[in-house]
């Protein structure tokens, strides 16, 4: 009896010490939380350059700005001398968080390294050769690439010090360097003092990566983490209003979409695919399922892009065109309702992944809906989608992917559109379409690219390649007393040295 | 004319009282499809969200689909799951059980070297595992937590039979010429059956924990199915705006699991009024 | 006793290798080819040569058998092989997680015991009184709450509302108090009620009347003779429990994000990664053999009178 009082009173002081969670000292640790996770820091690996950015660890050579103008970065100056040749000086001063000086040498190997390992990287950049002297580096590009600086942009060229380097080991020029780093989970940085921005004003950055939304808004709630971007747009009307929390959104070109599988005997029938494209409630999903955290999408861009909106067609909400549309190409409906075409029932899967909040939501929509119109669809929700993507196993996956990285459609359009594409996991292949992207990569005259890009989506879209969903709108929700950290409409930002935390 | 049962057997009251609440919940079950104001997987999304109303008793969840009728179809697929799964458990395993030690040597042998090593995993353990490897799919976790819950029954019933062997009356029978199967059915059966009954019956709150678990992991059915596990790890996101996406089912599943194991104990001191240490609760 | 650890002990070699056959058998119930999911880690283009070629490379083209004795071979030697998802050796993603779940479930026996011993005294004692009545009710009740109900409750009151506790655990001290709670709040009611059954049994006997009769004080019959008599059932029920509190774990550590065993298992669930998933299997199943092997041989040394014939009951 007596060990158990003892155990008791040991228990409730262990539950009532703790206190409030907020620390009170002094030091100044941004936890941001996320549903993403990644198990690397290397750019060259995947798209862990766009992790190692968002923690302030990597710099690119140049940067976008506000108005997603390609600028200087890393480097003081980058000039086109010939249509194939970029001349780049580097900013004096920048040093690698282990101390060693930021080199052309050392700039050159960076970028050298990245295109060997890289496939996006190796197409994007298009480098022959790179010359260095001083502090300048001479880049040869195997072709004329008028986008060659938006390139250097993209968390893939960011520069870092390939003398010692490793997955969770890795030197930057950025605010911040690696305290820890656990592969798919947490990462814990600290200020870089010597940083060439300036000391940054934060002590510590921790990246808290949490699976679940629901336990990440409670956290965010409970002021375990201070900031993040994945609130699910339900969830958001929690913090709205609120003086405890500062909402800051952006219209960011990221957009949900369909990827249609074309090699799939279903999903290659372009009917098929066009009632799908129709029966999608667009601006019921984005303003009632998702509560605004999505903008109606009828094209791979954003509206607001020189090379979208009208310019670039969709296909219409047309439930009952949807259902004719299947009817005339031979699908009668059952008995139960389902669709069957020659005894085959429309039965399809469609698969997304939990990272991206707004997929899983909009899948069961989608199922719903497709019910209607006698298509049976099976949701296979899971944590990654990559596996079966780049195995071309599957029907139609939900899936998510920032159009304008760059502030450019080269790179969305070579890598989506283009029959060998890097993202072209759909396989949608027309010699057309490829030899009008070719046509874009070389040509500097703005409003023919403009032309050009309009142009190359018109095949995609008659065949009803992919379906549009929506815009994401890019919702920063922080505690107050953030200061200062950036929500960029490329999605590809994060901790800088002047972000801070007022108490 | 209605049978009045002896006033002075409160566990007999107690057991018929319980029986019929049980027999409600599978009435409720059973007709749930045809008490459900709306359907169940229909959404409509002009209705998202909605507080309880006439016609959306419970309110409607994140797709605007009628949380009540959800609930009560979902009994359907939580209940009858569980029953079939008690079911399949009790006949394989004591069929097992009764075979094995019956015709006993080297069959008996190897029926208690399986049963042991599947209870070497912990039960969920194996189940998640299972069920993760199967992928999801209510028919897949209803497989697995059979897969991993017959050995109970083959155990108990095993113990059963070899108590009953010694007793004069199975030499008797066997004297009397009786064949095998006859035996089985006719003299070992009916006496080993009662504990195994009674296991079975408190069996139904644990197996309606087990589908609903792992349909709340996310290894059970799939969307938009109606089950109650999955309700509640869909509300998760949604419960601090939204309290009736969690309050509904968790409550479905609380009062459930409550009136079976209260039918289970009721059963079971009717059956053997003397308490035995069972298994603690899943 | 020697004799009979022994023994104990051989009987455990068929069951080790069933756990291994069972475990590596399951892996040939998932629908996904690890010989694709290697290509596509190493960004290789997805082919049938390739894949023909992945498949020798992995030595996926051999009989179940020779795979099976490979397995075990490398089992033996502590390589469950590598995780699909971050490509570390699967024994150091367990032993990082290992302890994390071993003490959450340490701690959810701990408060049990802390728990139900005195409250099962105290309704037996009081039987039929006021007390009795609360706490079977209460016993009962929390007995039918499933976890994972009973850990959104928690999560919500204590760490939303109140703030008392951290939304996502760390694996600190702290952080364990709601995730040892809900795993333990079901199993704590069951020993309640056991705990309670079990001293009134124990009250029955001749040997308390003989000694209220002498006139011994009733403090030190309960606590002498009746409580110590009740350890059996006690040692029993822990016997019984640590496989429920080892599959309990995973939703617990879903839902609190509690780093261990079970998070890992349900995160590699989600990323098809299996070497993981066999690698939990395999280590829980041991630990779960050696507690119940541990359980087994308290339970003889307490009481030397249970004869080796009725172990099986």
């Amino acid at each position: 009896m007596a060990l158990a009082i003892v155990s008791a009173a040991v228990l409730s002081i262990a539950v009532f010490s703790g206190g409030q969670i907020q620390a009170q000292s002094g030091v100044k640790d941004l936890k941001y939380g996320s549903t993403f996770v990644y198990s690397s820091l290397d750019p060259a690996d995947n798209f862990s350059g766009w992790f190692s950015v968002e923690l302030g660890l990597l710099e690119t050579l140049a940067k976008l700005d506000d108005r997603m103008r390609p600028i200087p970065h890393l480097a003081e100056s980058i000039e086109n001398v010939e249509p194939t040749t970029w001349k780049v000086t580097l900013k004096d001063g920048v040093k690698f968080h282990n101390g060693q000086p930021l080199t052309a040498q050392a700039a050159k190997d960076s970028l050298e390294r990245v295109i060997g390992l890289n496939e996006r990287a190796k197409t994007g950049l298009l480098i022959e050769s790179i010359a260095v002297d001083g502090r300048v580096l001479t880049i040869k590009t195997t072709t004329p690439h008028p986008t060659f600086i938006n390139a250097l942009c993209d968390p893939f060229a960011s520069i870092v010090f390939t003398g010692e380097l490793t997955p969770t080991v890795v030197y930057g020029t950025g605010p911040f360097k690696v305290d820890n780093f656990i592969p798919n989970g947490n990462a814990y940085l600290v200020r870089f003092d010597d940083y060439w921005g300036g000391k940054p004003k934060l002590d510590k950055y921790t990246y808290v990566y949490q699976a679940d939304p629901g336990t990440l808004t409670m956290a965010l709630q409970s002021g375990e983490i201070d900031a993040s971007c994945d609130i699910p747009g339900p969830s958001r009307q929690l913090f709205r209003d609120k003086p405890d929390y500062n909402i800051l959104s952006t219209a960011s070109s990221r957009v949900l979409f369909l990827y249609y599988n074309l090699k799939n005997a279903i999903i290659g029938d372009v009917a098929v695919r066009k009632a799908i494209n129709m029966a999608l409630d667009k601006a019921t999903y984005c303003d009632v399922l998702l509560d605004g955290a999505c903008r109606v999408a009828t094209s791979l861009f954003p509206d607001y892009l020189p090379y979208s909106g009208d310019r670039v067609k969709g296909t219409a909400f047309d439930l009952e065109g949807a259902k004719a549309a299947l009817e005339a190409a031979g699908y009668k409906a059952g008995a139960d309702g389902i669709r069957a075409k020659d005894g085959k029932p429309l039965s399809i899967t469609i698969s997304t992944y939990t990272s991206r909040v707004e997929l899983p939501i909009l899948a069961e929509a989608i199922q719903a809906q497709l019910r209607e119109i006698g298509i049976d669809v099976k949701l296979d929700v899971m944590e990654s989608v990559e596996e079966k993507l780049q195995a071309g196993d599957f029907e139609i996956i939900i899936y998510s992917l920032v159009t304008t990285p760059l502030g450019d459609p080269q790179s969305m359009l070579d890598n989506l559109l283009k029959s060998t594409g890097a993202y072209n996991y759909g396989k949608f292949a027309d010699p057309e379409t490829d030899k009008q992207i070719a046509e874009l990569t070389g040509e500097f005259d703005q409003a023919k690219r403009i032309e050009l890009a309009v142009n190359i989506q018109k095949k995609a879209m008659e065949e009803n390649a992919f379906g549009f969903i929506g815009h994401q709108n890019r919702t920063l929700i922080s505690r107050k007393g953030v200061v200062d950290l950036p929500n960029h409409p490329s999605d590809i930002d994060g901790v800088n040295a002047k972000t801070d935390l007022v108490r | 004319m209605a049978i009045v049962p002896k006033i002075a057997d409160p566990v007999k009251i107690r057991f018929l009282v319980f029986s019929a609440l049980t027999l409600l919940i599978f009435a409720l079950a059973l007709l749930g499809p045809y008490l459900a104001p709306n359907d169940p997987i229909k959404s409509n999304f002009t209705k998202v969200n909605q507080p309880p109303s006439l016609e959306y008793p419970f309110g409607t969840d994140k797709l605007g689909r009628c949380l009540f009728s959800r609930v009560i179809c979902g009994a359907r697929v939580t209940i009858f799951s569980s029953l079939l799964l008690v079911g399949i458990i009790f006949a394989f395993g004591t069929a097992v059980g009764v075979v094995s030690s019956y015709v006993g040597g080297r069959l008996d042998t190897l029926c208690m070297r399986v049963t042991d090593i599947v209870l070497a995993f912990p039960d969920m353990v194996l189940a998640i595992a299972v069920a993760g490897f199967l992928g999801g799919g209510l028919a897949n976790a209803i497989i697995t937590l059979a897969c991993v819950s017959w050995t109970k029954y083959a155990r108990l019933a095993r113990s059963q039979v070899l108590g009953l062997r010694e007793q004069t009356f199975m030499e008797a029978a066997k004297l009397a010429g009786n064949s095998t199967p006859r035996i089985i059915f006719r003299h070992i059966l009916p006496n080993a059956l009662s504990p195994l009954v009674v296991t079975a019956a408190l069996d139904i709150g644990v197996m309606i924990i087990g589908v609903a678990g792992l349909s709340f992991l996310g290894l059970g059915v799939r969307p938009p199915t109606p089950e109650w596990g999955a309700m509640l790890n869909d509300g998760r996101a949604y419960f601090q705006r939204f309290p009736g996406t969690i309050f509904f089912p968790g409550a479905a599943i609380f009062l459930s699991i409550m009136v079976f194991n209260l039918f289970g104990d009721s059963l079971r001191d009717w059956l053997a009024p003397r308490p035995a240490v069972t298994e603690p609760t899943e | 006793m020697l004799k009979y650890v022994y023994r104990r002990l051989l009987q455990l070699i068929p069951i080790l290798i069933g756990i291994t056959v069972i475990n590596f058998g399951i892996m040939f119930l998932s629908p996904s080819d690890p010989a694709e999911r290697e290509l596509v880690l190493r960004g290789m283009m997805v082919s049938q040569e390739t894949l023909d070629a992945m498949r020798a490379d992995l030595g996926l083209d051999r009989p179940f058998w020779v795979q099976y004795g490979h397995w075990t071979l490398n089992l033996l030697r502590g390589d469950l092989g590598n995780s699909y998802a971050s490509g570390r050796p699967v024994m150091t993603e367990i032993r990082e997680r290992l302890p994390h779940t071993i003490s959450l479930a340490a701690g959810a026996m701990l408060m049990t015991m802390v728990v139900s011993i005195p409250l099962g005294l105290l309704a037996a004692v009081r039987q039929n009184g006021i007390w009795d009545y609360l706490i079977r009710v209460a016993t009962f009740v929390g007995g039918t709450m499933p976890g994972f109900l009973v850990g959104l409750l928690l999560i919500y009151v204590f760490a939303l509302r109140l703030n008392w506790q951290p939304v996502i655990s760390d694996g600190s001290l702290r952080s364990m108090i709601l995730p040892v709670i809900t795993l333990a709040l079901a199993m704590t009611c069951k020993y309640i009620r056991q705990i309670r059954a079990a001293i009134l049994e124990e009250l029955d006997k001749e040997y308390v009347w003989g000694a209220r009769a002498r006139g011994v004080k009733e403090k030190y019959i309960l606590y002498r003779n009746v409580l110590k008599n009740s350890m059996l059932t006690i040692i029993t029920l822990v016997g019984l429990s640590v496989g429920y509190l080892l599959g309990g774990t995973a939703i617990v550590e879903i839902i609190f994000t509690w780093p261990g065993m079970g998070k890992l298992v349900m995160d590699a669930i989600n990323m098809r990664d299996y070497p993981v998933v066999q690698g939990y299997v395999i280590w829980m199943a041991i630990i779960f053999v050696s507690v119940n092997l541990l359980t087994d041989l308290s339970y003889r040394f307490l009481n030397p009178r249970i004869r080796l014939s009725n172990e099986l009951a």
